[in-house]
């Protein structure tokens, strides 16, 4: 499953507690990738929240609580911080959610307010002699023995209801079944193009921000989107080197921005370079900006119509025509 | 000379400013509706096309055929005219921005050969 998580941002990497890191996760929406004893294995958290525990040693995988205790019980962990935009959270989230709903489909959902200690199902010695224990419920709500303050919560209804909606918001089907987790990790699913997860994005109208990013990337002529802001790349989608571009996109906004300083501009709205090879077009997307590459003949009307409906921006009144 | 080309689009309806700058903001023609400073105008201008270079050049070295800035009261749109000489046209964007693309088009030969 690590595999085909998006990559996100890397932040860094470090050795830390597991206490430590989801006590300064509050702010961090991503993926925590975490390395044991050269297995891999990772935590997804929203803003301090874990959402979805994992863990892989050779053919054993542990998830949910029972991976919350084996990351616990490890003195320190090594990890890596990647950073998630929305949609790569939501895309992580649903890849979670695909095993999630194939490997417990008959199992009942729990009530969000059970607090149990969970049992577990399975239990496998590791090469290493330890003791690995398998559980089939990912969504327990515990407190910590420790401290008598809650580790971490998860409302399984509303898990429920979101996992529900992401894999419709993914395009998957419900009765979309997955490899066996022993086979050698397969994908949850065939590797997916971006190109097809924009398609994916453009047929649900879910989210209209990524509704409209998936609308770009599929239109005619759009070579490559990039979600960039506060100097880092966020999310690419195409054939482009984001690293290349990040910082003087941003000194070309910022510039571009000093205009208000002269006449009375309104918001910024987009910026388009034209060069012999084609288009660069930067735009708000939400706090940050969207850059879109394409060829030299696609219709800029139309990208300028879309990126009217982009969040972030101010919707200006009608404009006289494509460039 | 410069006049006759430049009036061709500040005619145009939503068209406030044209003007011919070099790279280093200098102002060398200009013709305005508004009541904005060119001379500072073009100083910032200066340094969006600096930038907007730098940004082509990333992506391959590439010359630059024309920066278009949008905000929600006003359009910029700018050209090179030969080296270190831009035109840059101020609309509202209501302005027909195909027909100021069209008439810079058929002008930026001839104002390329006046500089």
């Amino acid at each position: 499953m690590i595999k085909n998580l998006p990559e996100g941002t890397s932040i860094g990497e470090m050795r830390a507690s597991m206490q430590w890191i989801l006590s300064h996760t509050a702010r961090f929406a991503g993926l925590v990738l975490v390395t044991i004893q050269g297995s891999r294995g990772f935590i997804l958290i929203n803003m301090g929240k874990p959402l979805v525990y994992y863990f892989r040693h050779g053919q054993n995988v542990l998830k949910g609580h029972t991976a919350y205790e084996y990351f616990q019980s490890q003195p320190f962990i090594q990890f890596e911080l990647r950073k998630y935009s929305a949609l790569e959270m939501t895309l992580a989230l649903g890849l979670a959610s695909a095993a999630e709903v194939t490997a417990v489909r008959s199992t009942p959902v729990k009530p969000a307010t059970e607090v149990k200690k969970e049992v577990p199902d399975s239990t496998v010695e590791s090469p290493f002699g330890e003791t690995i224990f398998e559980s089939s419920d990912h969504q327990t709500v515990l407190s910590s023995e420790e401290d008598s303050q809650p580790v971490y919560e998860m409302d399984s209804t509303e898990y429920s209801a979101f996992a529900k909606d992401t894999i419709s918001y993914l395009g998957l089907s419900r009765n979309v079944t997955l490899a066996e987790e022993d086979e050698n990790d397969p994908a949850l699913f065939p590797h997916v193009p971006l190109r097809t997860i924009g398609k994916l994005l453009d047929s649900k109208k879910t989210d209209v921000g990524d509704l409209i990013l998936g609308q770009l990337i599929n239109l005619h002529g759009v070579l490559a989107v990039t979600i960039f802001g506060r100097g880092l790349n966020v999310l690419s989608i195409g054939d482009i080197n984001p690293d290349n571009l990040v910082d003087v996109a941003e000194d070309l906004i910022n510039s571009a921005k000093g205009l208000s300083s002269v006449m009375r501009t309104g918001p910024f709205i987009q910026v388009t370079l034209q060069i012999p090879a084609g288009n660069i077009i930067i735009a708000p997307y939400y706090d940050e900006y969207v850059c879109i590459l394409t060829s030299p003949g696609i219709n800029l009307g139309q990208i300028r119509k879309i990126i009217r409906e982009l969040p972030g921006i101010e919707i200006p009144v009608e404009t006289g025509g494509e460039i | 000379m410069f006049e006759d080309i430049l009036n061709k689009f500040i005619i145009i309806d939503g068209v406030s400013s044209v003007t011919i700058i070099r790279d280093n903001g200098e102002v060398v023609e200009s013709q305005k509706t508004g009541d904005f400073d060119d001379g500072q105008l073009a100083a910032v201008i200066s340094f969006v096309l600096e930038e907007s270079k730098s940004m082509a050049s990333k992506l391959g070295k590439e010359p630059l055929s024309m920066v278009f800035i949008e905000f929600r009261d006003h359009i910029l749109l700018s050209a090179p005219l030969k080296d270190h000489i831009f035109i840059v046209l101020i609309a509202k964007p209501s302005a027909n921005i195909a027909q100021i693309n069209l008439e810079l088009k058929k002008n930026r030969e001839r104002l390329s050969m006046i500089l």
